[in-house]
């Protein structure tokens, strides 16, 4: 019952108990007396982990990976990795741009093949089924639109926003179809029960600036999600 | 956020709790929150049995509650302050 629990009341329903899902960020890392670094590139540690957090903490639901710079590294940001922590990213490949180059130079859009992405469909394979004998929900977490915008433009997004908001239009919608990415490989491929968009530098912006680039590009996410017959959540 | 189109919210832990689920009831969606981390599980300044009582009080109004944290944790924090949140959550939830 506990997934189906949280199930119900991420739809917004009164259920008999409250459920309980953290935001774990690298924790398991510490719980497993690895570094960060060491945890976030191997598959079976994010799948060991997940399961020991889920089971230490007794939760509903449990996320696989909570590493909001996986698509940049995956897109061509270089990361600095940490022994206590997600990776920081110090080089974007659009940030040297000229803005009005950015549209020609934005990268290939990934696939279950790029990056990280084998790891962490490596580790779903493996948390899985350890989850779903334990009734526990496994949780993806794709990058947000202004994340993926931010990663790979520094912050020269935000000056794009006020001086060639067209382009950062264009900048957005291709960070909006990257997050679409990241949503179907954890609903389709891997099969999360909840498939979450964490989106935290979404909440600098205006909510004009919200409503114009970051909620249109959030949609096909979720037609993603809802089509998979999964959970959708917004993290910010 | 809550208007987004996304079945639920999850939200940091800068938000009132009382605000949210009102919105997200208004909005037929769930919502995930929000144990002050840095507060009570980094600083260790707030005790995390108290904040998880915040949580599960304000929360548990609404339909749609799911108790979380308000941010993502790392290595820096003594899991001894999340088990006793936990074991508030527990005890107040008869789980």
């Amino acid at each position: 019952m506990a997934k189906e629990h949280l199930r119900r009341a991420l739809h917004g329903e009164y259920t008999e108990v409250i459920p309980w899902l953290p935001h774990i960020g690298t924790h398991a890392a510490q719980l497993l007396g690895v570094s960060a670094a060491t945890y976030l590139q191997d598959a079976e540690l994010l799948a060991r982990g997940a399961v020991l957090c889920a089971e230490h903490y007794g939760c509903d639901g449990i996320p696989l990976l909570d590493d909001p710079q996986m698509e940049a590294i995956s897109l061509g940001c270089v990361p600095h990795w940490s022994e206590a922590g997600p990776p920081s990213l110090i080089s974007s490949p659009l940030a040297p741009v000229p803005a009005e180059q950015v549209p020609e130079h934005l990268p290939p859009l990934p696939d279950e093949t790029t990056g990280r992405w084998p790891t962490v469909i490596g580790a779903g394979e493996c948390a899985k089924p350890e989850l779903e004998a334990r009734d526990i929900a496994l949780v993806g977490i794709a990058a947000g639109p202004c994340t993926i915008a931010y990663h790979l433009r520094g912050l020269a997004l935000f000056t794009d926003l006020l001086r060639r908001p067209e382009l950062a239009a264009e900048l957005f919608a291709y960070a909006g179809r990257v997050s679409a990415v990241s949503a179907r490989i954890y609903a389709e491929v891997i099969g999360c029960d909840i498939v979450a968009v964490n989106d935290t530098p979404a909440t600098m912006l205006k909510p004009e600036y919200f409503q114009r680039y970051v909620l249109p590009n959030l949609q096909p996410a979720w037609q993603i999600i809802h089509r998979a017959g999964k959970t959708s959540s917004f993290w910010a | 956020m809550a208007g987004s189109g996304a079945q639920s919210i999850a939200i940091d832990e800068c938000m009132d709790l009382d605000f949210v689920g009102t919105v997200a009831q208004a909005h037929a969606i769930g919502f995930i929150g929000n144990l002050h981390v840095s507060a009570a599980l980094f600083e260790e300044t707030e005790d995390a049995s108290i904040d998880a009582e915040r949580c599960l009080a304000a929360g548990r109004r609404f339909p749609g509650y799911v108790f979380g944290l308000g941010g993502p944790i790392t290595q820096h924090i003594d899991p001894l302050q999340m088990e006793k949140a936990v074991a508030t959550y527990r005890e107040r939830c008869q789980r």
